[in-house]
């Protein structure tokens, strides 16, 4: 069923995440059954997939922020379980899709949430973590609104604070969930092309959920198509996607055309 | 300009703290014995004086007893609110302090001898009923209405057993009655001051870990923090307050509930000033009650529960339609 992925071909450093036979149910509704695949170090890899098809599940397994039936995650090359709490949350951050803050709450404290994994009961904020904090606030377009209340940020202002927070845990894998959700044409434009300068910039590897099968196309460097708790396609976009697997990801039949220069792939969704 | 905003909540605190000086200094005044301030001092720092040791035995324990418990009740409210992400989270309303009455009566009707242990059984109490509430909502996730729902009915089951108990023991001539703030003596300060202590420092402790509870649950877990853990915690120094001073004073409704709100309106959601400044606005409110009703219809006096629900509510609900829609830390 999957394509791509075998542990022992390749040598161990070039996946970030690994995820191995994974298996999750929600009671007796099985999400997952047994996928195995390898996230790229220093790539932007989407899950695609129907609605209800595990992609969310997936990606909260990915993180520990569920533990599988069976199988396993490895981070670097290391169980996920074995390690702790706050060293994972210094080695990978993760934007959910539902957020929720007291309205009151400033950008600049919502983002120096994102330095407590780095901080101790006897160490508080140093100027290195103030440094962090800056820099994650810059990097994600929100520094001018730092005093600003997140109950009056418009949604893709919110969005980006929220991705302050993740920036500032200064980690070298961020997990995003439906990050374009709830956005218009605009601000989800503005978030991916964060995204990708992010990656590009700081090798950040970067493991996301998305709808738009164009946005994943386009800013992407390897797409994973879930169908019923398996693994349908992997590979680059350019590949991964066809008028075929569309089909079969989505149960619907789509034109999907190939831009000659680039090679990039386009679904024209009619 | 983060820290102009913790500077004006810490000014708050100190204007309410001299504010709450001020009523306790009129309290110790103002009854039935009537002294000049001369006197007052006079009496207590020189010489002895009848009224004025009168004063002492009666009406400063009586205030302190007010102060703690009204912090202690304020408090363990904005800390369920916080653990349970509930607006409606309150310990009267969820059968925490009905837990904790009902084992302070059995203790003192069955066991009088262990007086001083009378808030540690208060405690058991209120924790089993916590526990009970929290494993019968629990079904995944807590869901708000359904903690309220299960509080409800597990607080009917407390208050119902307390009143069989006291009809009981009336029987047998033992009073099982918690008094209200009435006939408080020193002793009561000093039992309540321990637990009281213990709480609120607690509370102070765990103010961070309840500002990070306001965020979704995945996001705390994502930021390396053992959400339950910290849930927990939060919840028995709660349940620890709610249950010591309904142990001393009895049940006073909605104080734990006013006062999370009323302070969560004047003073913003970042617990590091909203709690002290919760603790202050508890005690401050409790005893306005309790003078306010020992003054107006002297020389009969108006319990301060009775106080607190006749003034509470319509103030509560003065107090939220005011305030738009913001509840407990939720958008």
């Amino acid at each position: 069923m999957a394509a791509g992925y075998d542990r022992g071909q390749k040598g161990r450093g070039a996946y970030a995440v690994e995820a191995e036979g994974l298996s999750f149910a929600y009671g007796s509704l099985a999400v997952l059954r047994g996928v195995s695949f390898g996230i790229r170090r220093g790539k932007v890899t989407t899950l695609l997939g129907a609605n209800a098809c595990g992609k969310t599940t997936l990606l909260r397994l990915l993180c520990r922020d569920l533990l599988p039936a069976s199988g396993r995650v490895l981070l670097d090359g290391g169980d996920i379980r074995h390690i702790r709490r706050r060293e994972l949350a210094r080695r990978a951050a993760i934007v959910h899709q539902k957020n929720s803050a007291p309205d009151d709450l400033t950008v600049k404290r919502l983002a120096a949430y994102g330095r407590l994994p780095h901080q101790s009961l006897f160490r508080g904020r140093t100027a290195e973590d103030e440094r962090k904090i800056e820099w994650a606030m810059e990097r994600a377009g929100v520094l001018d609104l730092a005093e600003t209340p997140i109950g009056t940020l418009s949604g893709g202002q919110r969005q980006r604070a929220f991705i302050a927070m993740a920036l500032a845990q200064d980690t070298d894998i961020l997990f995003l969930d439906e990050p374009t959700t709830f956005l218009d044409v605009r601000y989800q434009i503005e978030i991916l092309r964060l995204i990708r300068e992010l990656n590009e910039a700081h090798g950040i590897t970067v493991v996301m959920v998305l709808h738009d099968i164009n946005q994943a196309a386009m800013y992407s460097d390897e797409v994973l198509g879930l169908l019923d708790g398996g693994l349908l396609v992997s590979g680059p976009p350019s590949e991964a996607i066809s008028a075929e697997s569309i089909d079969r990801l989505y149960g619907i039949r789509l034109d999907v055309r190939e831009d000659r220069e680039s090679g990039r792939k386009w679904v024209l969704p009619v | 300009m983060a820290g102009r905003r913790l500077l004006t909540g810490l000014g708050l605190c100190l204007i309410l703290a001299a504010m709450t000086f001020c009523l306790s200094l009129f309290a110790m005044k103002s009854g039935s014995i009537s002294v000049s301030w001369g006197e007052l001092a006079d009496g207590l720092f020189r010489a002895y004086d009848a009224n004025v040791a009168a004063i002492y035995d009666l009406r400063f324990p009586r205030i302190l007893v007010a102060l703690l418990a009204g912090a202690s009740l304020a408090c363990s409210g904005l800390l369920l609110q916080a653990a349970l992400r509930n607006p409606l989270a309150d310990p009267g309303i969820i059968g925490i302090s009905g837990g904790a009455a009902f084992t302070a009566a059995l203790i003192a009707g069955f066991a009088p001898m262990l007086f001083f242990m009378i808030p540690v059984f208060a405690f058991a109490g209120g924790l089993l009923s916590f526990l009970l509430i929290y494993s019968l909502a629990w079904k995944g996730g807590l869901d708000p209405v359904r903690i309220i729902l299960v509080g409800v009915a597990v607080s009917a089951v407390f208050a119902g057993l307390t009143s069989a108990m006291s009809g009981m023991s009336n029987a047998s001539g033992v009073s099982l009655s918690v008094s209200g703030l009435s006939q408080r003596s020193w002793d009561d300060v000093r039992l309540l001051a321990v637990y009281a202590a213990v709480g609120l420092a607690a509370a102070l402790l765990l103010s961070s870990a309840c500002n990070l509870l306001a965020l979704e649950d995945q996001a705390v877990r994502g930021l390396g923090y053992n959400v339950d853990a910290l849930r927990f915690l939060i919840s028995c120094a709660a349940v620890l307050l709610a249950s010591s001073a309904t142990a001393i004073v009895g049940v006073i409704g909605f104080l734990a509930l006013l006062a999370p709100h009323a302070a969560r309106r004047l003073i913003g959601s970042d617990h590091r000033v909203l709690t002290p400044f919760c603790m202050l606005l508890g005690g401050f409110t409790l005893l306005l009650a309790d003078t306010f009703g020992r003054l107006v219809a002297a020389p009969l006096e108006i319990p301060a529960y009775v106080t607190m629900s006749v003034a509470g509510g319509p103030f509560f609900i003065f107090v939220l339609r005011r305030g738009g829609g913001r509840f407990g830390g939720r958008i």
